[in-house]
């Protein structure tokens, strides 16, 4: 398969979910868009020297994202666009309650519990250990617990 | 925590833009491991010395291209051929780490309980005996690669973390006694790696804003020197005849005077370093291109100076020993993985083994007549060393 097509049936299959869980990180749709699309139009024009496309482009849209907001130095309010996106109150509870965690926390909590991903892959895609995601993810629910409410794990 | 997860469930009815169209036409921007280099390239090292509280401010790195492929001095002896065979395994849980010294093999494997914790196993090499179990309070956490361990000063050093997270550790080993001996505080967020050279004891330890290069004395472990890296990423430390080198991103690395803690030199490695070590006084690094496949670079600690060397089909893993420069073997079969030796004076790979269908390598130790090669999830073979 040539390497565009492989990478647009990896956007077919990770783009909602890997968009979903930057918007998640970033509070941002824009930041959201922006770094997913620019993951994937790097990975297009890397062509077949990435190996495993699916992983390569989700550090890179949390390495995009994370940069953005840093530059930006910090989320933005989300709530103006709530009604754009069709997001309901749960929702944006959960996304502000996430903007309130440091951004390892956060990146680990929205990639272990919102995207599904194991430990070892999260250490993977946001550059850290295994052993440090289970600290950040222990952390970052019990933060969670405290602001959402629910049973910690 | 089922109640999170359910309102991640929920967010799942949030549908994203379909973006493709605009990723067929985007003109991409700058690398993104680009703009961390030059963030490095743009900054100055601080060495903070602790003792007198006295600020160094180093100069700032070297500028321009490094990636120049210059001759480094040539290999010493070529190694002595051997027919390399895949002995025993032993069923050890979740390794981490894996390397030779003090006449033994020391494996770290992780409890795999979310504390941190494990155990290290203290292995005769040649009978695959396990000689001693150790709990520490932290073993090296890297997924893959190995590192955060070093054999030196009749000690096992391991680059670790403390108190859940909040700060990283050194520990020792005391190999007369095969007992935990000394934990040292380091703060920061964790270790990644650590390296003993005459100068004292180095290790990389994860910080915020930036990550951290500490140096201990060796006999007393006061930690005498702390150096603020402008980088959000470093992790392997290399000392050579001297010199030590830092990773700091995928493909820079960074070389530090131990004198003074100026950053002295910057080395790129086109298309990044997945692994590194030293052997026969240089800096063996291992990378890959798209065109040109698996390479080893090889580079003078003293001036940056580097090669690239074709490996085909060695790469992705790279640890040196007493008999030699060993790294990952893939022949390109699907499930099959093994290890391969390279001849750093005829250049090219001399003897390779696979290993059992479906082993996933992820951490080599080489010692004088075995090779040790630590599984991502059970296993630590040893592959004995014939002499062919």
């Amino acid at each position: 398969m040539r390497p565009a097509a492989r990478l647009e049936r990896v956007y077919r299959e990770h783009g909602d979910r890997l968009w979903r869980a930057v918007l998640a990180f970033a509070a941002d749709p824009e930041v959201a868009s922006d770094a997913v699309a620019e993951a994937f139009a790097q990975a297009l024009r890397r062509g077949g020297e990435i190996r495993q496309p699916d992983r390569w482009v989700w550090r890179a849209a949390f390495r995009i994202a994370r940069g953005e907001l840093k530059a930006r130095r910090g989320r933005q309010a989300l709530v103006a666009r709530e009604e754009r996106y069709g997001m309901d109150t749960e929702t944006v509870e959960l996304i502000e309650a996430l903007g309130r965690l440091p951004s390892k926390q956060r990146a680990s909590v929205v990639l272990h519990h919102g995207a599904g991903y194991p430990v070892r892959e999260v250490a993977t895609i946001i550059g850290s250990t295994p052993a440090a995601v289970r600290v950040h993810l222990s952390r970052g629910r019990r933060r969670l617990r405290d602001m959402l409410g629910g049973d910690d794990a | 925590m089922p109640d999170l997860e359910s309102k991640f469930r929920a967010m799942d009815r949030v549908r994203g833009p379909d973006l493709w169209s605009d990723i067929e036409t985007r003109e991409p921007r700058p690398m993104p491991e680009g703009s961390t280099a030059r963030r490095v390239a743009a900054g100055a090292v601080a060495l903070v010395l602790a003792a007198g509280g006295a600020v160094l401010v180093a100069r700032a790195f070297l500028g321009g291209d490094q990636a120049v492929e210059r001759r480094v001095r040539p290999a010493e002896s070529p190694p002595a051929p051997v027919d390399p065979v895949v002995d025993v395994t032993l069923p050890i849980r979740w390794p981490s780490s894996v390397v030779y010294g003090e006449g033994s093999i020391w494996v770290a494997a992780s409890a795999n309980d979310g504390t941190g914790a494990g155990t290290v196993y203290r292995i005769d090499p040649d009978t695959a005996e396990i000689l001693a179990e150790i709990e520490v309070p932290s073993v090296p956490g890297w997924e893959v690669g190995g590192g955060g361990m070093e054999v030196a000063d009749g000690s096992l050093w391991i680059a670790g973390y403390l108190d859940d997270g909040d700060q990283g550790a050194l520990l020792r080993i005391d190999a007369a006694t095969d007992a935990l001996a000394d934990v040292v505080p380091l703060g920061g967020q964790f270790a990644g790696d650590v390296a003993v050279d005459q100068h004292g004891i180095w290790v990389t330890v994860f910080a915020e804003p930036s990550e951290e290069l500490v140096r201990l004395d060796r006999a007393t472990l006061a930690i005498d020197a702390r150096a603020s890296l402008d980088v959000d990423w470093a992790r392997e430390i290399l000392a050579v005849d001297g010199h030590v080198w830092v990773r700091a991103t995928k493909d820079t690395l960074l070389g530090v005077d131990p004198a003074s803690g100026d950053v002295l030199e910057q080395v790129v490695v086109p298309g990044g370093v997945t692994s590194m070590t030293t052997f026969q006084g240089a800096i063996w690094a291992a990378t890959w291109k798209a065109s040109t496949g698996n390479l080893v670079a090889r580079i003078d600690p003293v001036t940056g100076a580097m090669e690239l060397l074709p490996s085909d089909p060695l790469g992705y893993l790279l640890e040196a020993g007493p008999s030699g420069l060993w790294g990952r073997w893939d022949p390109g079969v699907r499930g099959t993985l093994g290890v391969a030796r390279f001849d750093p004076v005829e250049e090219r790979v001399d003897a390779s083994v696979a290993l059992d269908r479906g082993a996933q390598p992820i951490a080599i130790a080489v010692a004088s007549d075995s090779v040790w090669v630590a599984d991502y999830e059970e296993g630590v073979t040893r592959v004995e060393l014939r002499p062919a």
